[in-house]
């Protein structure tokens, strides 16, 4: 097929995406892999498409992948924010483990224990505190931040434990 | 700090870095950077009995028994007055931590952190009861419960082991590590703490965007000599308002620790 038919084909088609979407497209240059644009062009010609709507395609799937990845973060995050909010006990977990480590340090790491002991944060509470997880929760601070500060978690932790 | 820390030291200083600079170690792999570190640190301490300073030393690349291992091999006192702050341990504790936590993590901030914050330590030291070390402050003026509470000393150095692991974290996280590594080494310098920020390096040239950061660059290396022998020595390369040599000088691993031979010809 000569160039310029083709060129005009594409043309054609761009003015029919633009009417399907009501939107406007823009002509861009990129550079890329050399060896990937090969492999593409293999691609298209077996699918019998064009570059352009296999990359808009791919565009198009990347950036719904990712905003639901967002969506599902942002959910677990909130459903995290109301467990601290209606927990106290959470919360006063937090507050001791705060002297010794910033946030969000501290709720990372109390989060990734009571997942390691497949404990709830909204049902987290004093009974859960064992040994085993005390000493998983102080480990981590002695490695930070030396073996005084440990010891002082250590004992505020039982502290709360003993309410 | 410099002149006395190391035995024969003195010929490659004349005078001290002022407190405060930011210096960067750096060398290939085997080199000594950590050790020759701790070794400056260690014996600055051991001759401040009475000032209580402190020294916060962020290891990213080896665990804190690993790193005091190494340190005891070569002869090197170790010091309580060092907190080994092992952050890669402490980070991997928390490896599932991303899908709990949206916010950017601050590691600059953990970092910076540990190296402002006193910290405790063990007795015994000999302390006058009423006042804190900290500032030479009254006890109850700085918040200690009562004049048995345990002692916290001011950090006086601070040493980042290393930039390369260091950047390896902040740069899966951030886009801006250029910016971030210069508001590091500026806040550092504003708290007055001399740092030392440990940097392994293939060749020096192909580095630079550290240098203009930073007061000082120690550079540590090895050297083959006429018999095929290999020789490790050191030499700085810049240190701001200091008069030094910059020759290279051979190092030695002695039972006691590091020294300064001689100049290397």
């Amino acid at each position: 097929m000569p160039p310029q038919e083709n060129q005009s084909e594409d043309d054609n088609e761009i003015l029919g995406e633009i009417r399907r979407r009501g939107a406007p497209v823009i002509k861009t240059t990129i550079e890329i892999d050399k060896d990937l644009y090969l492999k593409m062009k293999e691609e298209v010609a077996r699918s019998n498409s064009s570059i352009r709507d296999f990359l808009t395609n791919a565009a198009r799937e990347k950036l719904t992948h990712e905003d639901k990845q967002l969506d599902k973060e942002t959910s677990s995050v909130s459903t995290i924010e109301r467990a601290i909010q209606n927990n106290t006990f959470m919360k006063k977990v937090l507050g001791v483990l705060e002297q010794e480590v910033r946030p969000p340090f501290n709720l990372a790491l109390l989060l990734t224990k009571l997942e390691d002991l497949d404990i709830k944060p909204e049902e987290f509470s004093p009974s859960d505190l064992s040994d085993e997880f005390l000493q998983s929760l102080v480990k981590p601070v002695d490695a930070l931040s030396g073996p005084v500060a440990a010891k002082d978690l250590m004992e505020a932790l039982v502290q709360l434990r003993r309410g | 700090m410099f002149r006395d820390a190391i035995p024969g030291m003195d010929k490659v200083f004349q005078t001290e870095p002022p407190e405060g600079s930011v210096i960067l170690i750096v060398g290939n792999a085997g080199t000594l950077k950590s050790a020759f570190t701790y070794n400056i640190i260690s014996n600055d301490l051991a001759r401040r009995p009475n000032d209580l300073s402190q020294c916060i030393f962020v290891t990213l690349e080896e665990t804190r028994e690993s790193l005091l291992r190494n340190i005891k091999t070569m002869g090197i006192p170790i010091s309580e007055r060092i907190q080994v702050s092992d952050v890669a341990s402490f980070l991997r504790a928390m490896e599932s931590w991303t899908s709990h936590v949206s916010d950017d993590k601050d590691y600059i901030g953990l970092i910076l952190e540990k190296a402002s914050r006193p910290f405790k330590i063990y007795p015994p030291y000999d302390l006058n009861p009423l006042i804190y070390p900290y500032d030479n402050k009254p006890k109850d003026k700085v918040g200690a419960k009562d004049d048995t509470d345990t002692p916290i000393m001011r950090p006086r150095t601070f040493v980042l082991d290393s930039l390369n692991a260091f950047n390896s974290i902040v740069y899966n996280n951030s886009r801006n590590i250029r910016r971030e590594m210069a508001s590091l080494m500026n806040k550092l310098r504003e708290r007055a703490v001399t740092s030392f920020i440990v940097m392994e390096v293939g060749d020096l040239a192909q580095h630079k965007p550290e240098h203009f950061l930073v007061d000082g660059i120690i550079e540590l290396g090895m050297v083959e000599t006429e018999r095929h022998r290999f020789k490790r020595y050191m030499k700085v390369r810049k240190m701001r308002s200091t008069r030094h040599s910059i020759e290279p000088f051979l190092l030695e691993v002695t039972g006691e620790g590091i020294k300064v031979v001689e100049e290397l010809i």
